[in-house]
Parts: C-alpha cells; structure tokens; sequence
C-alpha cells in the first residue's frame, strides 16, 4: 500500500482488479494504492497515471456519493440522471480494469434515465454539443450490451417552487431555548439534507406544554427519504415539508431543559440509512466545509464535467 | 511502454504485452475494444483466452505476469490472430447491424456474438471479401435467435404435472433418496489445505485432479449428513437434509435456500443453463443429482464445495490462510468500501441475515454456480478455481450493494 487512505468523504474509489486506488479529492496528486492480488493488479497497474479514465471514473464516483448540494453554500444539485450517463461512459472506458466484470451493464442500467435530461440539453447552446455527445456514446453502449434506451420524451415541467410554510412557530409561543447542530453527513444519504447549514432546534412553551421543534435546512431538489432527529433522549420523526426544510416537533418534559449543554445536541439522521450513533469526528466540521469549497470551484473548473456544468446554469 | 528485455529473470504484466501486441492490431479491431484502446473484458474472456492464447493448454501464458522468455511467443499468438479477430471484429458490426434491422433485444450481443463471429471469421474470412457476407450474418443472427431449442419453463412444468408421469417421478425420487450414503465426517483431506494454499498465485492442475480422483468431495459431504450442519453452511433451513419434493411452481423471489428447493424449483432457478430441450431427461438428472453428495452430480463440484467450504471458513471469522485469507480481506475491505460509497449503514431485515452470515450467502451462490456449471456441462479446470471462488464472493458483495442501492431508493419514493 502507498500512503494512507484518505478520509470516506473525501475519497475518490476505484475498484480494480486486484488492487483499489484512493484519490483524495481535496489535494489531488497520485492515488494511495492498496493491492490484493500482485497477479491481476499488474495487469494493469502500469498504464495509471495523472489524468487517467480511472481517475475520472473514480472522481464521478466521489460525486454521485458526496456531492454536497448546498442552497445556502450556493452549491446546485447534480442531476443524478446525468451522473449516472457519466458514470457508464467512463465505467466503459476503464472496464479492462475493474474488478466487476458487469460493471458495465451495471452502470448502463443505472442510466436509461438518462435520454431525457440529455434530450433537454441538446438544444442548450453552451451544452448541447457535448450532450449530443454523451447521449451518442450511451446510445453506443447500449447497443453493445444489449440495453434498451427509452425514446426521449419532452422535459416536463421544471418543478414547481416550494409550499407555503406549514406548522412552525405559532402566535403566543415563548422560546425557552434554542440552539442548532450540524448535520453528520454520514448519518443521510448523498442529496437529502443541505450539505452546509445546520439543524436548528427550538424548545418552545405552548399552552402549558413544552415542545421541541426541529428544523432541517434540504439540500436542492433534494429526495423524499424519511428523517428523524434525536434530541438528549427525545426521538422524533421529521414529516412535514415547507419552505426548503424538513420539521417536525413533539412534546418533551420540562426537565429537557436541564440537560447538560453537551447533551443538548441534536442529531439528524435517516432511520433507513444510518443509526443516529456516530463516533466524534473533530475534522469534519473543516473537511466538509473544504469539500463544499471544492465542489463550487468545480462548477467553474476548466475540465468540469457535463453534469456539473448543467448543474451551474 | 517497451516490452523488451534479454534477461530471463524478468517478467512483464501479461495485461501489458496484451495491450502492446493488441494496440499493433490498430483500428480493425476496434469493435472489440473498449475506449482506452484495450481489448474489452468479454474479448478476453470470450476470444482471446478460449480461443487463441488458452491458458488451459498454456499455463505459462495465463498468469499476471509472464517471463521474458515467453512474451515473444504471446505476441506472437495475437500477431497471428490478427486477421481472425479483424474478420470477426468486421462480422460483429455486421451481426449487430441485422440484429438492429430485425429488432432483437434479446441477449447481450458480445456473449451471444462474439464466438459465433470468430467461427465466421475462420469459416469465410473477413465479411468484406464474402459477396453474400449479409445473408451468412442474417443467417446467423436467426441461427442464434432461433426460438430455443432449449427447455422454458412452461414446458418444464407441463411435464412434471403430467398426473400419469408425476407418480413414476416421484417412486424415482424416493429410490434415489433410498440408496441413503452413510453419515459421518472425515477429517479434512491434506490435499485440500494445500490446493488452496497456492490456488490464487499458482494452481496445481495434479492436485486437483486427484482431488477428484480419490473423491475428496464426496467424502468431504459426510459432514452434511449430521444434525445441523447443512444449515450452518446456510444450505438449508432444516436441521437435517430431507429429499425435496418434486414441486411444479416456483417463485423468483420466493426461492428457498438451496437444498431445500423442489426439484422443479432447482431447474426453474437455473433454466437458462439448462442446454438440453428434452425434459425427460433434464429431470431425471436433476432427480438423480438431488441425492448425490452436496446434491451435485459432478465428483469435481463436489470437490469444488469443500474447497470453498474451507475457503470461506475465513469469512465466519476462523483463523485463515492462503486463498481463505484473500477471501477474508476482500469482505473486510468491503466495509470501508461502503463508508466510502456511502452506502447505508443500516441494514435493512430482509438483507441482515445475508451481510451477517456472508459465509451462507457465499457457499449457498457457490452451490448455484456449480449446478448451473453442470447444466451447462462445462468443465472447472485448475487455473480457473481462484476466479470461481473470487468471484462468488465479489457476486454475494455486489448482490448485497444492489439491494442496499434499491432499498434506499424505495424509502426514498
């Protein structure tokens, strides 16, 4: 092994035959190698260099799993249909190499849906040509691996804005305390939460009642997976959807407010995902908000990909 | 990239010389390669080994790296294929082109294609000097489409729903069953530890073979025969193996764990290996096969299964070496994988059983893979063991991330 692999979040994967390489997306440079098997490796550890297919794969990769889709860092979201075409064509340009002999069809699968974004494109002046490009080059793979492409049909209807907020502070509450905690991005999956802002939480006093109401900025176009959020020892699921963020509430007992301020944090996460347990992790406030850096830098990168351009327009 | 050297010491990636040798064969074999130039996964796999380096013949040619001594002679064996794999290259785009026209989607085109073009290469050259090149392609295409002459399962259940027949399957079944072999486990035949101690790096074809011939794998199924072994190796949900029921549905989702699947099941989850069209004999072998030593009919399967008994003991977190050891660093990478990936961390129920108890997922998608070899009559050389017992387990990984992928996409809906 050369080097010591970089952190999850920051690592650009590619699962080669024999041996995998760690990109670390923050600093560039050649990847950390760790080899399994000397005998498949060589095959093909020798054609790796700076700018390889590999490394492109690997980058798209790091992508669809961390992108960190941010409104309040200004931070678009990829369009995952686009991604996935990216990730197919680079897959195919690399597949000697891999360790997934159906790597290929595994991507092309992933990417049928493509056809309509990249029909939507074409007319783009800026886009078009290179979408023409990418939807001629699935179109290719397809056809060599036997895949079915849907005809593609017009784009609808760019979603429509958010609905009025619902719920929320009401008249006559009194804020007893408040407070806000990052989100792990460890505990959700890549595109649900706002990759830079915090939760906030609210202990309120409605009606004789204490109430924890909680607050999780979404990341754009974000996904409708289901979040739930622990507070001390208070859980609660986050169902209602307005104005960019995911609430809920539910009551808690007065003595909430006497927890130590370093049980008072809240942590969000998605049940079907992740258990809300993380270790303490005293880099990733720095590392992520690097990554959130990289990623806007990206979208005005010389050699940005197609769906991060698409994605900066 | 240079590929020379006089020193006989020295060796060079195989996948170097090939990319070298392969490169010189310039544009006319583009159809069979991938976009950085080198020959695609299937070319390899499909073309290149089976037909004109065959590492079965020439192991000296098979390995990660080949001695300098021999890297003349593997260029020169793609150099002379050269025109074969242009002509075959040419007769792919034409096959894809009338597959196009007439509106097949069946099938990937590289499985189906590309051995059926090499054969059109050697039988009539390169497609441009045939006159008639288009009706030989659409002649072939219809040849391969034609509608099968292989067993679907609509005809499997008419046959063993037959009520006259179903009585004579089912007395064949419990004489198979009745000529009970003898429980008892031996101790581990020596020859296993070390047939897998160099499986990955450099398999002994002798060893093997008399692996084979002293019938290691039959008696490494004794074991099965004790209360609650089978399902400790995740075969099984019963505590003693019991003779399946010949059966006439069967559910893709629904399938039971291996050996306790009927015998209409065990072919209807394997039918597209099946390359038989006559189910009279596919079921009697099948009844037969259920009550053979790891419910296999092939002595080199059932050795097969205790060699990946042992391998993956490694998995269930006993002490491993050799190939069990690479198995086991290939799962324990996984978890960072997934970290990396971002995969789920939570594991959902219907997925639990199979991510804690991977060494069942793995011998259970080994026994598989090994009836649908026997199906498909193919033959487990040496040299290509370590990628079987690779490869299932790699399969059980990304069987396991696809579900995670899906599960999340469902919460997400």
């Amino acid at each position: 092994m050369t080097g010591p692999l970089p952190h999850p979040e920051r690592t650009a994967l590619l699962e080669g035959r024999g041996a995998t390489l760690h990109w670390d997306v923050l600093t560039g440079g050649p990847p950390a190698t760790e080899v399994h098997d000397d005998r498949r490796a060589a095959d093909w550890l020798w054609e790796i260099d700076g700018d390889s297919g590999a490394r492109t794969l690997a980058y798209l990769g790091w992508a669809r799993a961390w992108w960190p889709a941010s409104t309040v860092a200004g931070v678009p979201a990829l369009d995952p249909a686009l991604l996935a075409a990216e990730l197919a064509v680079a897959t195919a340009a690399v597949e000697h190499l891999l360790d997934d002999e159906h790597a290929v069809e595994r991507a092309l699968a992933a990417a049928v849906g493509a056809v309509h974004p990249l029909a939507a494109l074409a007319a783009d002046p800026e886009l078009g040509s290179a979408a023409a490009e990418l939807a001629a080059q699935l179109a290719e793979l397809a056809d060599d691996h036997g895949i079915m492409l849907p005809d593609p049909v017009p784009a609808s209807p760019s979603r429509s804005g958010f609905a009025l907020a619902a719920g929320g502070m009401a008249e006559g509450d009194v804020v007893v305390l408040r407070g806000s905690s990052a989100v792990d991005w460890a505990l959700v999956p890549q595109g649900t939460v706002d990759a830079a802002a915090d939760a906030t939480w609210t202990v309120v006093r409605r009606g004789g009642e204490s109430v924890l109401e909680v607050s999780v900025p979404m990341a754009p176009a974000a996904t409708g997976i289901p979040l739930a959020a622990r507070f001390g020892p208070v859980e609660l699921s986050l169902g209602e959807r307005a104005d960019g963020a995911v609430t809920g509430h539910a009551p808690v007992p007065a003595s909430v407010l006497l927890l130590p301020a370093a049980q008072r944090v809240l942590t969000v996460y998605a049940p079907g995902f992740a258990t809300p347990e993380a270790p303490a992790d005293p880099d990733a406030a720095a590392r992520r908000a690097a990554l959130v850096a990289m990623a806007r830098d990206r979208l005005t990168a010389p050699d940005a990909t197609l769906t991060e351009r698409a994605a900066a327009r | 990239m240079t590929v020379s050297s006089t020193d006989p010491d020295v060796t060079l990636p195989r996948g170097m010389v090939i990319a070298e040798a392969w490169a010189e064969l310039g544009d006319a074999v583009a159809p069979l390669s991938n976009p950085s130039g080198r020959p695609l996964t299937r070319t390899v796999k499909l073309l290149l080994d089976p037909l004109v380096l065959r590492p079965v013949q020439n192991p000296h040619l098979a390995s990660g790296a080949v001695a300098t001594a021999h890297v003349d002679e593997l260029r020169a064996a793609i150099t002379a294929a050269g025109p074969a794999l242009a002509a075959t290259a040419a007769w792919f785009v034409l096959l894809k082109k009338t597959r196009r026209q007439e509106g097949i989607t069946d099938g990937h085109p590289q499985d189906l294609y590309f051995q059926h073009c090499y054969e059109l290469a050697h039988q009539h050259g390169h497609p441009a000097d045939v006159p008639n090149a288009g009706s030989v392609a659409a002649g072939s295409i219809a040849e391969i489409h034609a509608p099968a002459a292989r067993l679907t399962v609509a005809e499997l259940r008419r046959f063993v729903t037959d009520p006259g027949r179903r009585t004579e399957l089912t007395r064949l079944l419990d004489t198979a069953w009745a000529a009970q072999r003898g429980a008892g486990a031996e101790p581990a035949d020596a020859g296993v530890t070390g047939f897998l101690a160099t499986c990955a790096t450099d398999p002994d074809p002798g060893l093997f073979a008399s692996l084979v011939a002293r019938a290691a794998g039959t008696r490494g199924a004794g074991d099965l025969e004790r209360p609650g072994v089978a399902r400790g190796y995740g075969l099984t949900d019963r505590p003693r193996l019991a003779p399946p029921r010949l059966g006439d549905s069967a559910s893709k989702q629904l399938l039971p764990k291996p050996l306790d699947r009927s015998v209409f099941e065990r072919l209807f989850a394997a039918i597209r290996q099946v390359v038989a069209d006559d189910p009279d004999t596919v079921v009697r072998k099948e009844i037969h096969r259920t009550a053979q030593p790891w419910q296999l009919a092939e002595e080199a399967s059932r050795v097969v299964m205790v060699l990946g008994r042992e391998a993956s003991a490694g998995l269930a977190g006993e002490e491993a070496t050799g190939t069990g050891a690479r198995l086991r660093s290939r799962w324990a990478r996984e978890a960072y994988v997934r970290r990396v990936l971002r995969m789920p961390s939570a594991v959902p129920d219907d997925l639990r059983a199979d991510v804690h108890g991977v060494r069942g997922a793995y011998l259970r998608r080994l026994w598989v893979r090994l009836h649908g070899k026997e199906l498909r009559h193919e033959p487990l050389a040496a040299v290509e063991l370590w990628s079987v017992l690779d490869g299932v387990l790699r399969s059980v990984i990304m069987d396991q991330r696809d579900r995670l992928r899906s599960a999340l996409e469902r919460a997400a809906r």
